[in-house]
């Protein structure tokens, strides 16, 4: 332990502790624009200087561990001045664009500006003139408004390994862009949004679809329908001030309707659907020994875009289950449009994610249009929804509880554990356990596959066999796995794993990169403790027995696996280049 | 103003392409001269070559081959003398700039799969160097000391006459990709400021009424190199 | 070649060095080469082939007098040595049929020897002439009075008059030195020339009143064999420069402990600029526990108009490889690593070429005579980023990254280079071990004042007479630097300021120039020690100018990383431009003073928080001139532009052409 002093205030903090989280400690908060709890420091912002008695500098308190006996000033009249023309200047070099901007009031640096109530071009203003990248259609680059914390870069290529953003030129030329003068659409980026979800700015948004959805909505001829993701239930409420992980899913079918959606439907359902096709795959590859081993998820499309770009030798052990989103698309422009009559030429199908891959992922490939139609029109973040919501006028959180329309409504435990790592794992083997044996699990939630470990490995007996499963999130922990299989696969061994489950972001879905900002493993933790609760209360808690995907299946699809859900409920994978360019 | 501008570049780029139709040689120089003004055969450009001349599709892919092949020996023998070596990165940047005059990005994307190393990294480190350049050099190169001695001599001055005459600011090359003019910090020549250099020459004591000779001479040596 | 061993070493160290009775040294460093020192060396080989002469032609790096470059030494049987400065390939050519074939020496190309000697013990047999007033207009006269004079006195079969180039010795009236006692008069008036003649050439008596009593300022210690051994040569630089004894001592006479506290005696302090204690350097990451440690040779000299690692790389390679070596085994090092500017190709191919040869003859390898003691070192070539000259941003740039600095702590002696406890010094501070080892720490010490101890070494350029390489103890003053060494403002102007540090540095106005110099004495007027620029400035030159010539360095050089000097140095520099443009406002040197307070307290590393240095230290002395600038407005930037100040008149011709403002400044030429 290392005991210091701060501010005069006694502190004893483990060893190596930073002096911006041992301030943190007695109640001293020291600002900051470009460190974040989930990174390391990139000392970059220069706002969070100390002062150390006895020593002529100031110091950094991000990167400075505490050591004994320091005696740390954290604020104090040169120290304050200096962060107040730290932040000036990098005011100067910003466009100042509040009113306008994606993260109007939920910027890191406006806050900033506000504690210190910086005028107008105190510094006088430079931003060089560099268009937005608007390329992939799922995040935009607001280049101007980059404040070069570094953030970013650290994620895309520390935490997610994809490496599409980079730091170029130096100087006052520094910026973050894709490698050699590349739009981002054809660099390796993924789309997974950890950018935009730890930039302190506006300078990585999503790409804004509301107004899309506004004009299906106001459109008469349309018929608007629309379906929740998992995770977004736990989120959604952060946006209004709610604690992470408080549930909200029968006011968000409440509100949903008030936006004037013809019809609500809830993503678990498909979830339950991917669930009974995939655990089926996983019978027969497993079981039956057609396919092959292991057998790995892909319902987030980060996770099957960086596959198909970096791991494509991993293609034949791809699920070929489309993603929750996807099937419930389309069986809403099938399924429910034949029961109902409706003329799915006219329904417009919008999906509420906490992603923005998933933008990208409703044209992926052909089979995105298997209902002859674009299967989901417009997929929205859960901060677009929260907008949407905030400039309806709707008093969300005061809303009474509505209900999902039947047919792609019902859900189980397990199809709304989806939004957390592992629990696609999870509820796959509470399936599939039970199709190989027709018995349940003894022990039905999986704790050796739970929790914010980086690699998580288990082994679960199904009828006296051993089923070796592995689950990541972050695109960085991977590798790892993969090379495992890898070196197995080359020695002629038997696979190290039976079944892998990959999230592209950290935590999972919860973790994504579309949902409310401000996202750190003590957020992640509630968000997932709330879906796991959503999963204790589930009356239901095996896919394979929501009513409404047994219905689905004797009366449109059929068998799992069968022609039909081939037809609609699968897809398939290409190697792509990793640079377009 | 804007379409008589615009007819000559349009000419341009047909042009080689009408040639390449009927001349299996041109095309392969057609495609060599792009890929050293670019580093790579632009996209845009194999695109229109191969919906022009689409019999000849396949020998453009075994063009685009054979010069693929070519930069992956070169780069395979860069990253062979320096694989095991500890900071590889840069003194191989250093070889294939030495190389090309810059590095090519097919050259860049190369090194990236040879030697394992992030295409992103090898930019940020490409672009963070000003030793290291995107773009092809010129035939001849201007070059000004800026030390701090030459910058009190009156460098300025000559950097203001070249940048006037030759039209381009430093770090540019002009429209023929005759003359790059560059700026250096510092040559050590200080005892002779203020210093050019041309083409690896150095001229000491430098004066602005001279600077026009200079480029004549260049543009002479150039009429004389090409017969 | 079979390996060094000890004994080898003690065998050559006790053989005197026996060069042929004639010889011409051509000194090939980039300065000579740029000057055409090549085209010379070709002319003699050339000249030595046709005329079939015997002499040797040997090859050295600089002595370091770039205002004379192309300089060569030569020495001829029965003749003075001398050196010759500013020649050419019709010179020397001309020079082999005066010097080594009339055995006359060359007018108007020697640079007179600094060592004044004492005595006339040897019979005169040339005399340099030289009016060190001004321009030197009258030394031909001179020449023609003492040869008139000699004549009279029936001496001028025997002794040549000589016109030099020059005797080192500036504003003192007629000087002549005789050869080759180097006996040195000066301020002599014409009655002294017959007194001359008769006493001191005929009669051998010293003229005690008119002998230049002022001391040589320079101890070279550093450099005390450049320009002299061949830097392509190990064999050279062992017989002539006692080469690698000092190593030998080391691991034969001290443990690795005793060598640090050698150097701790000496208190060598790293010449980079920062003056950190290189023995406290070395004891640190000798005691950081790890499987390997690395040395690193920092010769990555980025500032504008400086050239001390340069030279000395270039002309004495082996003794910085060897300081390198020594610091390894004090340290415990097993690898190393010369940092070097990729701009400095010489520098690079002489270490290059030293390494491979230590290689080749066992001073590098697993068993270094024979000690036990294992070491390699290699070269990694800078890329252009002044930044990297910063520890952290060195070890980035070796490890193939973006040079950017990172935080420190961890210091570079915990974790360095791939994480291994590391220690970077200067070329400068590696050139000086060796001589520490072999005369001892104290002997070093005895050296430069009490805080600053031994000598330094500082590339004095800009407005004064004769740029070169000056090594001056520690404690001299900046007047004696630039007066007596260099000669004081060249073209008769008044001295005005003399900048040292370079970008991270300040100004030095004219009434501090007595100050003593010390890491300290130079921190206390707001500048720094720095590597060793000093930039000699006249009345005509623009302070505003010079600050915003340094500052654009600097905010070209950022890295960009963190936004007080990324974004400070450009806004200051904006703030500048505006000034000198007659556009300041009376608030500006407010929002200067602000700004620069945020780069110096909250940048990241050295290069942002002494970026404001120029900028401070002009303002402090030469506040006028900014006040002038803000005041007068454009009438005044007029007025001036219209007269002198040719810097000041340069920037606002910048504006005129068509690529220039942002762009042109290169602040803005993003590579595309």
């Amino acid at each position: 332990m290392t005991r210091a002093r701060i501010n005069q205030l006694e502190v004893e903090v483990p060893e190596g502790t930073s002096i911006l989280d041992a301030a943190r400690k007695v109640q001293v908060n020291i600002p900051t624009l470009c460190k974040h709890k989930d990174l390391l420091p990139t000392a970059a912002c220069g706002l969070c200087i100390v002062r150390n008695q006895g020593s002529n500098k100031l110091i950094r308190a991000c990167c400075t561990p505490l050591e004994n006996n320091m005696q740390i000033t954290t604020h104090d009249r040169e120290i304050v001045e200096v962060r107040r023309s730290t932040l000036e200047l990098i005011l100067s070099n910003h466009p100042q664009a509040c009113l306008t901007c994606g993260r109007n009031g939920e910027c890191e640096l406006q806050a900033r500006a506000a504690d210190f109530n910086i005028p107008l071009e105190a510094i006088k203003r430079y931003v060089k003139d560099v268009p937005a990248d608007r390329s992939t259609g799922s995040i935009i680059l607001e280049f101007q408004k980059c404040i070069k914390c570094g953030r970013c870069i650290q994620v895309c290529q520390e935490v997610q390994n994809v490496w599409a953003l980079s730091f170029l030129d130096r100087g006052i030329n520094t910026r973050m862009a894709p490698a050699g003068d590349i739009t981002l659409a054809e660099s390796p980026c993924v789309k997974c949004g950890q950018c935009s979800a730890h930039c302190p700015t506006g300078a990585i948004v999503e790409n804004d679809e509301t107004p899309l959805v506004w004009e299906a909505l106001h459109d008469p001829e349309k018929i608007c329908v629309v379906q929740i993701a998992p995770s977004v239930r736990v989120t959604v409420g952060e946006a209004f001030g709610l604690p992470p992980g408080a549930n909200l899913t029968r006011k968000l079918y409440a509100a949903l309707r008030r936006l004037g959606f013809r019809a609500v439907f809830d993503t678990n359902f498909s979830a339950d659907l991917t669930i009974v096709e995939e655990a089926s795959e996983f019978i027969q590859r497993f079981v039956h020994r057609r396919g092959a081993l292991p057998l790995i998820t892909s319902c987030c499309p980060s996770w099957t875009d960086f596959m198909e770009k970096r791991h494509y030798d991993f293609i034949d052990n791809f699920s070929t289950a489309k993603s929750p989103q996807q099937m419930l698309g389309v069986l809403a422009k099938t399924y429910y449009a034949q029961k109902l009559g409706l003329d799915p030429a006219k329904m417009f199908v919008v999906s509420i994610m906490p992603c923005t891959a998933k933008k990208y992922e409703l044209s992926r490939t052909e089979e995105m249009y298997a209902s002859s139609f674009k299967d989901v029109d417009v997929a929205l973040t859960t901060r677009e929804l929260a907008r949407m919501l905030k400039q309806s006028g709707i008093d969300f959180l005061n809303l009474a509880d509505g209900k999902a329309d039947s047919m792609l409504g019902d859900y189980s435990g397990a199809g709304t554990i989806f939004g957390v790592t592992g629990g696609v794992m999870e509820a796959a083997l509470r399936t599939a356990c039970f199709y190989a044996t027709g018995k349940k699990l003894e022990s039905l939630e999986l704790d050796s596959v739970r929790g914010l470990e980086g690699v998580k490995e288990g082994t679960v007996m199904v009828d006296g066999t051993a089923v070796r499963v592995a689950v990541a999130h972050g695109l960085a922990n991977v590798e790892q796995v993969l090379d495992r299989v890898r070196a197995a696969r080359k020695n002629g061994q038997e696979p190290p794993y039976h079944f892998i489950e990959v999230m592209a972001c950290p935590g999972g879905c919860i973790g994504g990169g579309g949902q409310p900002y401000g996202v750190d493993n003590e957020r992640r933790k509630l968000r997932i403790a709330g879906l796991y609760q959503d999963d204790r209360d589930a009356t239901v808690r095996y896919s394979h027995e929501n009513p409404e995907v047994v219905r689905v299946y004797e009366d449109f699809l059929g068998k799992p696996l069968g022609p039909r859900a081939h037809e609609l409920l699968h897809t398939q994978y290409t190697a792509r280049p990793l640079y377009k360019r | 103003m804007k379409s008589a501008a615009s007819v000559p570049e349009a000419e341009q780029s047909t042009r080689p392409v009408e040639l390449a139709r009927h001349d299996e040689a041109a095309l392969l120089e057609l495609l060599e001269t792009l890929v050293q003004r670019h580093g790579y055969v632009p996209r845009e450009f194999s695109d229109e070559v191969s919906r022009l001349v689409a019999v000849k599709l396949e020998r453009l892919r075994r063009i685009q081959a054979k010069l693929d092949s070519t930069i992956r020996r070169d780069v395979q023998q860069h990253v062979a003398r320096w694989r095991n070596e500890e900071g590889n990165l840069i003194m191989i940047l250093h070889a294939i700039q030495n190389q090309h005059g810059y590095v090519p990005r097919e050259v860049a994307m190369e090194l990236s799969r040879e030697l394992g190393v992030k295409l992103a990294r090898i930019y940020e480190v490409i672009t963070f160097y000003h030793y290291f350049k995107l773009q092809p050099p010129g035939a001849h190169n201007v070059t000004v000391c800026n030390g701090t001695a030459c910058y009190l001599k009156g460098s300025t001055d000559l950097l203001n006459a070249l940048r006037t005459e030759l039209g381009v600011a430093e770090g540019q090359t002009t429209a023929d990709r005759q003359i790059h003019l560059d700026t250096v910090r510092c040559i050590g020549c200080c005892g002779m400021a203020p210093a050019v250099v041309i083409d690896g020459k150095t001229l000491g004591h430098v004066k602005v009424a001279d600077v026009s000779g200079h480029l004549v001479a260049l543009k002479q040596s150039n009429q004389e190199a090409r017969p | 070649m079979n390996a060094l061993t000890p004994a080898d070493l003690e065998a050559i160290a006790r053989t005197p060095v026996v060069d042929p009775p004639e010889w011409v040294r051509v000194q090939l460093d980039t300065g000579g080469i740029a000057a055409g020192a090549e085209l010379v060396y070709g002319a003699l080989a050339a000249a030595r082939t046709e005329r079939q002469l015997s002499f040797a032609l040997l090859r050295a790096g600089s002595v370091g007098y770039s205002f004379a470059d192309p300089v060569i030494e030569v020495q001829d049987a029965g003749m003075p040595r001398v050196l010759y400065g500013r020649m050419n390939a019709a010179v020397a050519s001309h020079l082999i049929d005066e010097h080594l074939l009339a055995h006359r020496l060359l007018d108007d190309h020697i640079i007179a020897t600094r060592q004044r000697g004492t005595s006339l013990d040897t019979a005169v047999t040339h005399v340099l002439v030289r009016d060190t007033s001004g321009e030197g207009s009258r030394t031909e006269s001179l020449q023609s009075a003492f040869n008139a004079e000699l004549k009279r006195q029936d001496l001028g079969d025997r002794v040549q008059v000589v016109r030099a180039l020059d005797v080192g010795i500036y504003e003192q009236g007629a000087v002549v030195q005789l050869l080759p006692g180097a006996v040195t008069y000066a301020n002599i008036q014409e009655a002294d020339i017959a007194l001359i003649v008769r006493e001191s050439i005929a009669g051998g008596r010293v003229l005690e009143n008119l002998r230049w009593q002022t001391p040589d300022r320079q101890k070279r210690i550093v450099l005390r064999h450049c320009g002299e051994v061949d830097p392509d040569s190990l064999d050279d630089y062992l017989r002539r420069a006692a080469g690698y004894q000092a190593l030998r001592r080391a691991l034969f006479e001290f443990t690795p402990e005793q060598v640090i506290a050698e150097m701790k005696t000496a208190a060598l302090r790293g010449r980079g600029g920062a003056g950190f204690p290189t023995a406290l350097k070395w004891q640190l990451t000798r005691a950081q526990p790890a499987p390997q440690r690395y040395v690193i040779c920092n010769g990555d000299e980025g500032d504008p108009g400086a050239f001390m690692d340069r030279s000395v790389l270039e002309s004495d390679p082996h003794v910085v490889l060897e300081g390198m070596l020594i610091a390894a085994y004090a340290m415990g090092a097993s690898r190393g690593y010369f940092y070097i500017r990729a701009e400095y190709p010489k520098a690079v191919e002489r270490i290059e070429r030293a390494i491979g040869q230590a290689r080749e003859r066992g001073l590098l390898g697993d068993n270094i005579l024979g000690r036990g003691f294992a070491f390699d070192a290699k070269v990694r070539l800078g890329a252009g980023a002044f930044v990297c000259g910063e520890e952290t941003a060195l070890i980035a740039s070796i490890e193939g990254r973006r040079g950017s600095p990172t935080p420190r702590p961890p210091y570079p002696s915990v974790r360095g280079l791939w994480g291994m406890p590391t220690a970077i010094n200067n070329v400068e501070t590696l050139a000086s071990v060796p001589p520490i080892l072999r005369h001892g720490g104290a002997w070093f010490a005895g050296h430069g004042t009490p805080t600053s101890r031994g000598t330094k070494v500082f590339a004095v350029t800009g407005k004064v007479r004769n740029a070169q390489l000056v090594e001056v103890p520690m404690g001299t003053t900046l007047r004696q630097i630039i007066t007596d060494v260099c000669g004081g403002v060249a073209d008769g102007r008044e001295l005005k300021a003399v900048q040292t540090g370079g970008p991270s540095g300040g100004v030095i106005p004219v009434q501090h120039l007595d100050t003593p110099v010390s890491y300290e004495t130079l921190q206390e007027l707001g500048s720094i020690m720095g590597s060793g620029g000093m930039l000699v400035m006249d009345k005509t030159d623009s302070m505003v100018d010079v600050a915003k010539f340094y500052l654009r360095f600097c905010v070209d050089e950022s890295c960009g990383k963190c936004a007080p000097c990324r974004i400070g140095g450009y806004q200051l520099l904006q703030i500048l431009e505006r000034i000198s443009r007659g556009r300041g406002s009376a608030s500006d040197v407010a929002q200067i003073r602000r700004i620069c307070l945020a780069m110096q307290r909250a940048s990241l590393c050295g290069l942002g928080q002494t970026a404001p240095n120029p900028v401070l230290s002009t303002l402090r002395y030469f506040n006028d001139e900014y006040k002038a600038f803000i005041e007068g407005g454009p009438a005044y930037v007029r007025k001036i532009s219209r007269t002198a100040a040719p810097a000041a008149k340069s920037a606002d011709e910048a504006r005129r052409v068509p690529a220039a403002g942002e762009t042109a400044s290169g602040l803005l030429a993003a590579k595309s």
